[in-house]
């Protein structure tokens, strides 16, 4: 091409990303010189298919859908992770609060306390004799039943919280 | 950017799903769009689209400016569909799947001129693709393509052009649209 116009200044034509007075000459310039003319009519097509291209480009159905479960399960587990935390801080202060106790100064109201409790729970020993193995039978009863409470009770959170996310 | 949006986005900061929700769903063909231009895989595409609004819900507290979030979401889009194709390379694959199940001839001769700048497109460096698909789906000017992707205004202009150029040229071989 012996045109001396740069052809990066046409695409810079094309895109209107000329200033005004420089447009202009490239304006007047396309009205007398073919080589560049057919150039910008080339990448205006260009553009004009890239345009149409895109235009039909579609988004896959139920996208918006994807995503928010997405998200939702991501808040969900976010929630239980701050759940689990405070779980263990809170067991780790029950645990540090219990040993303070019996080993700090500040525990021996608590520790008088028990000692005077003993008794009581010494009646509470004799009793367990007298009513012979009832009371273990009873305890393990007891314990078995907390433990289905607590694994329904399991299921159950797990239950909502999987309802909750594939809404 | 309307006010609308804007409140879409400070409701969704504090936490409102409805909120992201609207915002997913007008922002939607903007970032799948910018995704398919740079993958050129429909599947990939959608992937990397999703990943770009989860990623756009977990740090959509950073955003300081609500009016700058169109660019800030782009960005997301092309930096996640970049890392996309370092992590897999199916990108290079012609996608097949995309269907065209046209029965006139005009129809057909559209799905077909499609295909050739699907395929045109793909044989594009991923920066030349990337500088194309700022340009046309987001309208950026050269100014904010430059900001947007940390380069000079030059490159930008050079990489458009050489991007249209052999667009141009591979259009022209497939004798598609210029026919």
């Amino acid at each position: 091409m012996s045109c001396p116009i740069d052809q990066e200044v046409l695409s810079d034509y094309v895109d209107h990303q000329l200033a005004p007075n420089e447009w202009e000459h490239i304006h007047a310039h396309l009205q007398t010189c073919s080589a560049c003319r057919e150039i910008v009519l080339e990448l205006q097509s260009v553009n004009e298919d890239l345009a149409n291209y895109f235009q039909t480009v579609a988004v896959p159905f139920a996208f918006e859908n994807e995503v928010m479960q997405r998200v939702i399960a991501m808040r969900q587990t976010k929630h239980i992770h701050h759940l689990s935390v405070i779980f263990y801080i809170v067991v780790g202060i029950g645990f540090g609060g219990l040993i303070a106790l019996w080993f700090s100064p500040w525990g021996l109201p608590i520790r008088v306390l028990f000692r005077f409790l003993l008794p009581l729970f010494q009646v509470l020993n004799m009793l367990s004799v007298f009513v012979s193995h009832g009371w273990f039978i009873a305890l393990a009863l007891y314990s078995i039943g907390f433990m289905i409470a607590s694994f329904v009770g399991l299921q159950w959170l797990l239950r909502t919280l999987k309802s909750e996310v594939t809404i | 950017m309307n006010q609308d949006d804007i409140d879409l986005i400070r409701k969704a900061r504090q936490g409102d799903l409805d909120a992201f929700n609207a915002i997913v769903k007008n922002y939607k063909y903007y970032v799948y769009r910018t995704a398919f231009g740079i993958l050129n895989h429909p599947s990939d595409a959608e992937d990397a689209a999703q990943e770009t609004f989860i990623k756009a819900y977990q740090s959509l507290s950073k955003l300081r400016d609500e009016r700058s979030f169109p660019a800030w979401l782009a960005r997301i889009a092309m930096h996640t569909s970049s890392d996309w194709i370092k992590a897999n390379r199916r990108h290079q694959e012609v996608a097949i799947e995309q269907s065209h199940h046209r029965t006139s001839h005009d129809a057909h001769q559209l799905a077909q001129t499609q295909l050739d700048i699907q395929d045109a497109l793909n044989q594009l460096s991923e920066e030349q693709r990337v500088v194309i698909v700022l340009r046309m789906v987001y309208g950026m000017d050269y100014e904010e393509m430059a900001k947007n992707l940390d380069i000079p205004i030059g490159t930008v202009r050079s990489r458009l052009h050489h991007a249209r150029l052999r667009l141009r040229e591979l259009l022209g071989e497939e004798g598609g649209i210029h026919s």
